[in-house]
């Protein structure tokens, strides 16, 4: 029964991604990046399945490769959303530089058969950092209702998601050491908040209005 | 490996307390352009406000006025024969003389000439002079101390005045209002006490008087002053005003 709910919250990722292809017409530029973050964590998933239960070797290449994705992805997302608009340059040597340490960790260092923390911790306080802004933002200009918004609901789910991660990632290191009740318990309870992370995601895009079509006729 | 461990912890850490202290300076950084941007749309509605009634007041005593009196002049210099024409054209000439008398009165509520011409203290003292005529309600103004103002802050401090002044008139069922005046260190003091039944400011905010409320703390933020109300039921108002004028 336990295998089977993990397995059930390990494919939550299809909840958002099914409601991103159900509006798939009002997606626009401005969820296109987080669209595609969703179809990357899909597809990353699938390759997963495969490589742990047919082929029977460690996701954990495939897993990096998904974190740099990911943070691409995001970063994007926000960028679209108004992060460092006016300041293009500065944008990219942000996301170079981020990708950067990621190559030198996994490519450099050799570690990209490893799950290696660092990168994970700094991709997810930035993504953190990013969502807070974003929020904050959106508190101290939008007089609508911020619970119907999209956006603000996916900065939400990505706060608790990147916020868990990163306990997640010291209590998998603390793990290896020796595993303990409570590195086992916040292992366990990832999978909760991946499931709830991406029912958030897939009202946010059931949210999205359609698009307004502004016509003289 | 247990150093490892422990370096990532602190590592953890470090991070969630970043993470803490970055929503907390975030959210105050926007909540303070929030409000100076809450601060300017205030200023531009209430400037195009004013220029907009000092427009009306202008077309009112400089277009209106002077042809209204075009045409009485007119209307009296023609030559009846008979009694009834006579009648008619004197009945005309006196509503001629309501209706200038009217855009007059009309014009100096929209912008007071004398606040123009004469400053904030002598255009007060006028309104004050004339609402005693006409209103039941005894206003005593006291200046312990003469200052000159800005001319830009002049309109926004006597529309305030106004205000309290009607808002007593109004509400309050007082008989007298005291307004005095002074000044401290650069700044303009305004204190104005009446001895009405008082109100709960709490629910005049909620309700439809709110919103003379809102005025006037508005203009006190425009002219970034303070404002302090002093009200309870049975007690009285009191209303404490002070504006930079340096």
């Amino acid at each position: 029964m336990r295998s089977f709910i993990i397995f059930l919250f390990s494919q939550s990722i299809l909840l958002p991604f099914i409601a991103g292809l159900v509006r798939l017409n009002r997606l626009g530029r401005t969820y296109r990046p987080f669209f595609t973050l969703l179809l990357i964590g899909v597809l990353s998933e699938l390759v997963s399945r495969y490589l742990i239960r047919v082929a029977h070797i460690t996701n954990a290449a495939s897993s990096n490769i998904y974190a740099l994705l990911e943070w691409l992805a995001i970063a994007w997302q926000m960028h679209v959303w108004g992060l460092l608009r006016s300041r293009k340059t500065l944008f990219y040597i942000l996301l170079t530089g981020v990708a950067l340490g990621w190559v030198t960790e996994n490519i450099v260092l050799g570690h990209i058969r490893e799950f290696s923390p660092y990168f994970r911790f700094f991709d997810a306080l930035l993504i953190v950092l990013f969502s807070v802004n974003k929020i904050n933002f959106m508190i101290t200009h939008d007089n609508r209702n911020l619970l119907k918004r999209p956006d603000f609901l996916i900065c939400i789910g990505l706060i608790i998601y990147f916020i868990y991660k990163i306990i997640y990632e010291w209590a998998y290191q603390a793990s290896i050491v020796g595993q303990s009740d409570i590195t086992t318990n916040i292992i366990l309870l990832f999978g909760y908040i991946n499931a709830l992370t991406n029912i958030i995601f897939a009202i946010a895009l059931l949210l999205i209005p359609a698009p307004q079509k502004f016509t003289l006729r | 490996m247990e150093t490892r461990i422990l370096n990532i912890t602190i590592l953890v850490s470090l991070i969630i307390a970043v993470i803490i202290i970055y929503f907390f300076v975030s959210i105050i950084r926007y909540h303070r352009r929030y409000m100076r941007l809450q601060r300017e749309k205030i200023f531009a509605e209430i400037t195009i406000r004013e220029n907009e009634r000092k427009r009306i007041a202008t077309d009112l005593h400089d277009s209106l006025g002077p042809l209204l009196s075009a045409v009485k002049l007119n209307i009296s210099s023609v030559d009846v024969l008979h009694e009834t024409d006579r009648v008619i054209l004197s009945k005309t000439g006196g509503h001629l003389d309501e209706i200038i008398s009217s855009m007059r009165r009309i014009s100096h509520d929209l912008l007071p000439n004398t606040l123009e011409r004469r400053g904030l203290l002598e255009a007060i003292r006028e309104f004050i002079n004339q609402v005693n005529t006409k209103q039941s309600v005894n206003i005593q103004l006291y200046i312990v101390k003469e200052i000159k103002i800005p001319k830009e802050k002049e309109i926004h401090m006597f529309r305030m005045v106004q205000e309290i002044v009607h808002n007593t008139i109004k509400h309050a069922q007082a008989r007298t209002l005291q307004i005095g005046f002074s000044e401290e260190s650069g700044h303009l003091l305004c204190l104005t006490r009446d001895d009405g039944k008082g109100f709960d400011k709490e629910k005049a905010l909620a309700g439809s008087h709110g919103l003379g409320l809102r005025s006037l703390e508005s203009r006190c933020e425009i002219l970034n002053g303070i404002l302090t109300l002093d009200s309870m039921p049975g007690e009285g108002t009191n209303y404490f005003i002070k504006i930079p004028v340096n």
